[in-house]
C-alpha cells in the first residue's frame, strides 16, 4: 500500500490575471491530519478544488495513491476516495437525512436506470446492507433519529453532522474538510472537534482548513501555512507556534 | 449571379436591421434583469396590431399613429415589468419562474390578438412599396428605411452608453450583474427604464415589419427566436453584440435562401445558435467569462 | 359515447408523455422545451416503418423508441457543457431543427402534406380502431410506462436523479457521473415520449407537422408545471386538467373558431399565476430553486 496517499507537485492557478495558487507543493502520508491554515484569500479552498477535480491547475500536477489524477473529472476522483465537506455545507436539501447519507453509496451499479428491471433482487440485498451502514454512521454523528427528517428542516450544526455522516458512509480515505467548525456554537464545535479525532483512529487521511488556530494546532500532525496562493511554512505545528511567521502572514506584515 | 447574391445580402441587411433593434432592445432587459423575456416578442407583434389599427382602421396619419402604437407598447413594457417580472423579483423567485411566466404571457398576447383580428395575415396599406434602383439591385422605401432606422439608432445608442450616466450604469452592468448589489442604485426604476427603451425597439421593429411584409398574431415567435440568436452571435454582454448580430443572423437567412431555399432559413440559424452556444458562447464582441466560477 | 373514448384515449397518450418530461423537469431538474420533438420522432418513425415496409406495430414501435434515444444526444451530450438559460436555448433551437426537418425533407415525411393512412395495429388478427377499442389498446402502454416511471422514479436511479437536482457539484463529489445520468435521462424520457407519438400516429392514421410545434412543447411542459414537477401525481392531475379545459370550452358552447385561441389564453394566464402563486404546481414538490 501506497504510503503517500496525496502529493501535489508545484501546482499553479491563474483566474484571469490573478495567481490564486503559486507553485504549491505538499506530500501527505497516509493517516496524517495536516491543517492548512491561512487569511483568507490565501488560496486554501482553491486549493481543496484542485484536489478534488473541480478545478484543472495551470501547471503542475496531482497525485492519488501513486496515480496521476492531474486531469480526472471530480465524480471519478471521488470514487478513488476523495471525500470532501464544503465551507458552505452542501446537503440534498429536500431529501431526507437517511436519502442523503445513501447517496454517498460507491456502488454505482445499483444505480443504473436499468437496475430496478433486471436487478431488483441484487438492489434489495444491497439496500439493505446499506441501510444498517447508513444507521450506523448517523449513529455515530447523533442524527439516527432525525433520519427520515427532511434535511433542510436540520439545523445548520446538524446539517453539517449530517454532511460528515456522508463522507464517512463513502468509506473515503482522503478527506478534505473545510472549515468544519465555522459558524458553530460551543457544543457543537466540541462535538465535530471529537467526531474528527476518531477520524483518525480509522486511519483517515484528512486535510482540515480552519481558522481556530487552538483546533488546529490542537488536532493536526502537521500544519501548512499559506499566504497568496503560496506555501510558507510545512511542518510542527509546535514550531509554528513559537515563530513569529504567524503573526506576519494574519497582519499582512509578511511579504 | 452575382447579382441576385447582393440582391439577398441586402434583404438580408434589412431584415438584420429589424431583428438589431429588436435584439438590442432584448440585450438591454436581460443585460438589466437576467430574464429572457420571451413576450418581448409580444410587443413587437402588438406594436405591429397598434400601427394598424391606427393608420389603417382609424386612418390617422402617420406621424399620429407611430407616436401612438411606441407609446402603447411602451406602456406595455413597463406593465409587464411592474406586474409580472418585478413581483417575482421582489419574491427572489428563480429566474427560471420568470422565464415561463415570460412564456406565459407570450402565449396569451398572441392568441388575445388571434382573438381580436383573427389568423390570417394582414396588410398596413395596398400601396405598393417604391422600389430605387442601385444598379440592378432593387431597394425598396421600406428597406431603405429599416436600414436607415438602424444607423440612427446604432448612432444614437453609442452616444448614450458613452457618454450618460444611464448608458455607463447599463454598460457596467452588463459587464459585472453583482455591481447593483453594490452600488445602491435605484433598481425598480433601472428596470422600469429598461423595459420601457427595450419595448420602444421592439415597437420600432414591429412597425417597420408591418410596412414591409405585413402582420399576422405568430410573427413575434420567429423575430424573437432570431433576436436571441442574434444577441448570442454578437455577444451578450456587449451591446453592440446585439447590433451586429442581428445584421449577420439577417444576412445567414439570406445565403441560406441563396445556396439551400427559403424553407431552411429558420434550421441555418438555429444551427447557428447551437454552434454558438457550444463553442463561443460569449459571442464575437463579448468577453469570455470565467467559466471555472464554481462556487464552491 | 364514442367521444368520451377519444378524450381518453387522448389522456393516455398524453399521460405518457407529460410523466417522461417529469423525469427531465421534475426529477433531474432540467427545463426542456424540446419534448414535442421526440413526440413527432417517435410518430414519423413509427408511421414511415409501417406504411413504407409493412412492418409489425410491435416491431415498429421499438424501433421508434430507439431512433428517439439516439436523437435525444443531441441536447443530452450539450447539456454537458451548457447551463440554465443557455440549456434551455439549446432545447427550443432542437425542437425547431427537428421541426423543419419533418417539415420540409418532403421526399421523407411528405412535408406540410402529412402521411395519410397510417395503418392501425394488428394483436392477433384483430385490427384497433376507433375509440374505443384504441383506449383499451393505449391504456396498457399508459399503464406499464407508468409502472416503470414509479419503478425507476423510486429506486437508486431516481435518488440520483434527484441528487443532480438539487445539486450538482455535491452529486459530483459523492462520486456520481453526472453527464451520463443526464444522457440516460434524456434518454429514457426521449423513448417514452416516442411511445406516445406511435400510439398517436396509429390512432388518428393521418400526422403532419403541425401538430408537433414549438407551441406543442410549450403545451407539455405545461402540464408538468401547472399539475406539479417532482412526483408521480402531479404530471397525471396536469393532463386531467388541460385536457379537459378545451371539453369544458366546448360544453360552455363557445365556438370552434375561437376556441383554441381562448384555451391558449387559459393556458398562459395559468403559467403566470402558479409560477407566482404556486410554483410547485397544484401537488408537485419541485419550486426550481
Amino acid at each position: 500500500m501506497n504510503e503517500m496517499v496525496l502529493k501535489i507537485n508545484s501546482v499553479d492557478k491563474y483566474f484571469g490575471g490573478l495567481k490564486a495558487v503559486n507553485n504549491f507543493s505538499l506530500s501527505v502520508k497516509r493517516g496524517e491530519i495536516v491543517g492548512i491554515i491561512g487569511p483568507n484569500g490565501s488560496g486554501k479552498t482553491t486549493l481543496f478544488n484542485l484536489i478534488s477535480g473541480f478545478l484543472k491547475p495551470d501547471k503542475g500536477e496531482i497525485f492519488l495513491n501513486g496515480k496521476n489524477i492531474t486531469n480526472l473529472s471530480p465524480h471519478v476522483r471521488a470514487n478513488l476516495g476523495i471525500g470532501r465537506l464544503f465551507q458552505d455545507v452542501r446537503i440534498f436539501k429536500k431529501l431526507t437525512v437517511l436519502e442523503n447519507v445513501l447517496l454517498a453509496r460507491k456502488n454505482h451499479k445499483i444505480e443504473g436506470p436499468l437496475s430496478p428491471i433486471f436487478k431488483i433482487k441484487t438492489i434489495k440485498k444491497e439496500m439493505e446492507i446499506e441501510m444498517e451502514k447508513a444507521l450506523k454512521w448517523l449513529e455515530f454523528v447523533g442524527l439516527k433519529e432525525k433520519k427520515d427528517s427532511l434535511s433542510e428542516n436540520l439545523s445548520f450544526g446538524q446539517q453539517k453532522l449530517l454532511a460528515l455522516a456522508t463522507i464517512l458512509f463513502s468509506e473515503s480515505e482522503l478527506l478534505l474538510l473545510d472549515e468544519p467548525l465555522a459558524g458553530l456554537d460551543l457544543k457543537m464545535k466540541k462535538k465535530i472537534f471529537e467526531l474528527i479525532c476518531e477520524l483518525k483512529k480509522f486511519g483517515k487521511t484528512i486535510l482540515v482548513i480552519e481558522h481556530l488556530l487552538d483546533f488546529v494546532f490542537d488536532i493536526s500532525d502537521r500544519v501548512v501555512l499559506m499566504n497568496n496562493g503560496s506555501k510558507v511554512f510545512d511542518g510542527n505545528p509546535e514550531e509554528l507556534r513559537k515563530n513569529h511567521l504567524l503573526t506576519e502572514v494574519f497582519t499582512g506584515k509578511y511579504a | 449571379m452575382m447579382e441576385l447574391v447582393l440582391q439577398l445580402i441586402l434583404n438580408g441587411i434589412a431584415i438584420g436591421a429589424v431583428y438589431s433593434m429588436v435584439a438590442l432592445g432584448f440585450s438591454l432587459i436581460y443585460n438589466a434583469t437576467k430574464v429572457l423575456h420571451i413576450a418581448h416578442g409580444a410587443i413587437y407583434t402588438i406594436s405591429a396590431y397598434l400601427i394598424f389599427l391606427t393608420f389603417t382602421q382609424f386612418k390617422l396619419p402617420l406621424f399620429i399613429s407611430i407616436p401612438l402604437s411606441l407609446i402603447g407598447v411602451i406602456l406595455l413594457g413597463i406593465f409587464m415589468e411592474v406586474l409580472i417580472y418585478k413581483p417575482l423579483w421582489r419574491k427572489n423567485a428563480p429566474l427560471i419562474t420568470s422565464f415561463i411566466s415570460s412564456l406565459g404571457l407570450y402565449i396569451f398576447l398572441q392568441n388575445l390578438i388571434a382573438l381580436i383580428y383573427g389568423n390570417q395575415i394582414q396588410v398596413l396599406t395596398t400601396e405598393p412599396q417604391k422600389p430605387f434602383y442601385l444598379g440592378n439591385i432593387i431597394i425598396s422605401n421600406i428597406q431603405l428605411f429599416e436600414i436607415i432606422t438602424f444607423i440612427f439608432i446604432a448612432i444614437i445608442f453609442y452616444l448614450i452608453f458613452s457618454f450618460t450616466k444611464f448608458g455607463k450604469l447599463l454598460k457596467a452592468l452588463s459587464d459585472n450583474p453583482l455591481l447593483t448589489e453594490v452600488l445602491g442604485i435605484d433598481i425598480d426604476s433601472l428596470r422600469i427604464k429598461t423595459f420601457a427603451i427595450g419595448s420602444l425597439l421592439a415597437g420600432i421593429g414591429g412597425i417597420l415589419s408591418a410596412f414591409d411584409t405585413g402582420l399576422e398574431p405568430t410573427m413575434g415567435l420567429p423575430i424573437i427566436l432570431s433576436s436571441i440568436t442574434a444577441v448570442i452571435v454578437g455577444g451578450v454582454n456587449v451591446f453592440e453584440g446585439a447590433l451586429l448580430g442581428g445584421i449577420l443572423v439577417g444576412i445567414l437567412e439570406a445565403l441560406t435562401i441563396w445556396k439551400f431555399s427559403a424553407r431552411w432559413q429558420s434550421v441555418a440559424v438555429f444551427l447557428i445558435l447551437i454552434i454558438f452556444l457550444l463553442f463561443k458562447p460569449e459571442g464575437l464582441l463579448g468577453t469570455k467569462r470565467k467559466l471555472e466560477e464554481v462556487r464552491v | 359515447m364514442n367521444y368520451l373514448f377519444h378524450i381518453l384515449t387522448m389522456i393516455n397518450i398524453y399521460l405518457i408523455l407529460s410523466l417522461s418530461l417529469n423525469i427531465l423537469v421534475g426529477y433531474t431538474g432540467l427545463l426542456s422545451l424540446c419534448h414535442a420533438a421526440f413526440y413527432s420522432i417517435g410518430a414519423y418513425i413509427s408511421a414511415l416503418l409501417m406504411i413504407k415496409f409493412g412492418i409489425n406495430f410491435f416491431i415498429a414501435l421499438p424501433i421508434a423508441i430507439i431512433g428517439a434515444m439516439i436523437l435525444s444526444l443531441f441536447v443530452s451530450i450539450p447539456s454537458i457543457r451548457l447551463k440554465g438559460d443557455y440549456f434551455l436555448l439549446t432545447t427550443i433551437a432542437f425542437q425547431i431543427i427537428i421541426f423543419y426537418i419533418l417539415y420540409n425533407w418532403v421526399s421523407l415525411t411528405q412535408g406540410p402534406y402529412g402521411i395519410r393512412g397510417i395503418p392501425s395495429p394488428e394483436v392477433f388478427g384483430y385490427f384497433i380502431t376507433g375509440p374505443i377499442a384504441y383506449f383499451f389498446f393505449s391504456l396498457v402502454f399508459t399503464i406499464l410506462c407508468l409502472c416503470f416511471i414509479t419503478i425507476l422514479l423510486k429506486a437508486p436511479f431516481g435518488q440520483v436523479l434527484k441528487a443532480i437536482r438539487e445539486d450538482e457539484i455535491l452529486a459530483q463529489a459523492l462520486g456520481k457521473n453526472v453527464t451520463k445520468f443526464k444522457i440516460q435521462a434524456f434518454a429514457i424520457a426521449g423513448g417514452l415520449a416516442a411511445i406516445s407519438g406511435a400510439l398517436f400516429a396509429h390512432y388518428v392514421t393521418y400526422i403532419d407537422p403541425t401538430s408537433f410545434t414549438f407551441d406543442e412543447a410549450i403545451f407539455l411542459l405545461s402540464i408538468v408545471l401547472i399539475g406539479g414537477a417532482g412526483n408521480i401525481k402531479g404530471p397525471i392531475v396536469g393532463t386531467f386538467l388541460l385536457l379537459i379545459i378545451p371539453e369544458i370550452l366546448r360544453f360552455l358552447g363557445i365556438p370552434d373558431t375561437i376556441a383554441p385561441n381562448i384555451r391558449q389564453m387559459i393556458y398562459g394566464t395559468l403559467l403566470i399565476l402558479f409560477m407566482y402563486f404556486r410554483p410547485q404546481g397544484i401537488v408537485g414538490v419541485y419550486k426550481f430553486e
